[in-house]
């Protein structure tokens, strides 16, 4: 009953306190908990929101594969992963990882390795809204934007 | 008859997020040249896209068949 809700994508606002709930154990001495926000400015160029859209039976299969990835690295913890989907305001919470282990260094390395397989792995992508349009943002590193329609611009 | 869904940039690009091919059973790799050829406004995407089939990554050399779900996910960018 409670693992499949360990790993979801959902377009209500997210919670830390559900996440943390959701590893807390009497065997853990942490909960490392990640929260990624919708941030304003980048490089320069103001974002007013952003819309996130999934595929999202993969994408909660892809995070439970990233959680016993981290199961598998670090033993004996546990993860726990929200993701939003749909339009989000500045500051909002994107996404909430909790890794809850007996010692904090598993918690913390174990939560930075989620972010960063998310990036990697799962099927979520983010639309930046701008004061002179948007766009669908290429890549993980930002770095291979492509305008709407048009063809690549790298 | 194969489906296959778009999503984000793809989806605007094609102008929708479900194509249907005639197919009962096609290979990835030739799944991406039709769909670059049904989408030309779509194809560089479609270059730069993974292929998902049953909702796992799948590489060019695997085949889909009229059973399966198959996908074109554009570059990720959650988190």
């Amino acid at each position: 009953m409670e693992e499949k809700h360990l790993f979801r994508v959902m377009e209500e606002p997210l919670s830390a306190d559900r996440i943390q709930s959701l590893v807390a154990s009497p065997d853990a001495g942490a909960v490392n908990l990640f929260i990624g926000t919708v941030r304003e400015w980048t490089k320069g160029k103001r974002t007013l929101s952003l819309t996130y859209e999934a595929y999202v039976p993969m994408a909660e299969k892809k995070l439970a594969q990233i959680g016993m990835e981290i199961a598998e690295k670090w033993p004996g913890t546990k993860t726990a992963v929200h993701h939003r989907t749909g339009p989000l305001e500045i500051g909002e919470a994107a996404v909430i990882i909790g890794v809850a282990s007996a010692h904090r260094e598993a918690a913390i390395q174990g939560s930075s390795y989620a972010i960063e397989r998310i990036k990697e792995i799962v099927p979520i992508w983010k639309k930046e809204h701008w004061e002179d349009g948007s766009s669908w943002i290429g890549d993980q590193l930002e770095t291979s934007r492509y305008d709407e329609g048009g063809p690549d611009i790298d | 008859m194969i489906s296959v869904y778009f999503f984000a940039g793809l989806k605007e690009a094609a102008g929708q997020e479900k194509w249907e091919i005639d197919r009962e059973e096609i290979s990835i790799g030739e799944l991406r040249r039709e769909a670059a050829a049904a989408f030309p406004e779509a194809a560089e995407v479609i270059g730069r896209s993974m292929m998902a089939v049953n909702e796992e990554f799948a590489s060019d050399s695997e085949l889909v068949t009229s059973s399966d779900n198959a996908a074109f996910l554009p570059p990720v960018s959650g988190g």
